[in-house]
């Protein structure tokens, strides 16, 4: 499958939902179900890399995607030194919510591609509603090592899976 | 304002449980299931939306995004490989 050369949102009348597979159900389930009503309602914006052919019914395939929408941090308690401060909490950051590459397309530097595109979007985004750090829920500890040999930390670990943040000044150096 | 429908279909049960309730509090049994609808909603919402720290974690978390580190050395390298493919 051959890539187009541009990320543009998900739009179901042009892309081609049904045959995405990634080899993760949650995923796939995601974009065939739930993303374009989480884009509806205003919950999420899903962008997507088409391929550059259609297919025999009109529609284009999915070569990968990514689900950005805003989030906050908040502190179980308020220190002290802060309560007469408010208001300082909640934190806002950005949730890559989403991400992954059509099983045809892996191996060829595709999802390194799909996170700085979703960096460099959040990045645009932060230069009219600033964000503290990008976070990503990761499915699996595969998904743990992708984002950590990026630079992403660990934030924290829930029901066996890892949370992990990247600052959005880290993010700013890469986009000089 | 009240100028949408929904139309549900239940378990007898369950509704005649809700219009016991509803008159307990008062209530008609659609005001009863309005308020408990657009309550819970925004509990779901908010739930969804946010996120709560332990304090030391939230304070680590706050310290390093102050101090945040320079971009490394993987992540430099893919970014200089999505700008050659050309992708944007």
């Amino acid at each position: 499958m051959i890539w187009s050369n541009e990320f543009v949102a998900l739009d179901k009348s042009i892309h081609d939902r049904a045959s995405f597979d990634c080899g993760e159900v949650e995923l796939n389930e995601f974009i065939q179900r739930y993303a374009a009503k989480h884009m509806e309602a205003g919950i999420s914006t899903t962008m997507l890399l088409p391929a550059s052919h259609a297919l025999p019914n009109g529609k284009y395939p999915i070569c990968a995607f990514y689900t950005i929408a805003p989030s906050s941090i908040a502190r179980e308690h308020l220190p002290e030194s802060r309560r007469k401060k408010l208001p300082c909490y909640p934190i806002p950051v950005f949730l890559i919510a989403q991400m992954t590459v059509h099983s045809n397309c892996k191996g060829q530097g595709l999802g390194k591609i799909t996170l700085i595109r979703a960096l460099k979007h959040l990045w645009d985004i932060n230069d009219h509603l600033r964000a503290y750090a990008v976070i990503v829920d990761c499915l699996n500890t595969n998904a743990e090592g992708f984002y950590s040999k990026y630079g992403f930390e660990v934030l924290y670990r829930h029901e066996g899976r890892a949370r992990m943040f990247l600052p959005m000044q880290t993010v700013g150096m890469l986009f000089p | 304002m009240a100028t949408t429908r929904l139309e549900v279909r239940l378990d007898e049960n369950i509704k005649a449980k809700a219009e016991k309730a509803s008159a307990l509090l008062g209530a008609s049994l659609t005001s009863y299931v309005v308020n408990l609808m657009n309550e819970n909603a925004t509990k779901v919402i908010a739930q969804h939306e946010s996120i709560t720290l332990k304090d030391d974690i939230f304070d680590r978390f706050m310290n390093a995004c102050a101090e945040a580190r320079k971009p490394n050395k993987a992540l430099i390298d893919a970014a200089t490989f999505t700008k050659n493919q050309g992708i944007k």
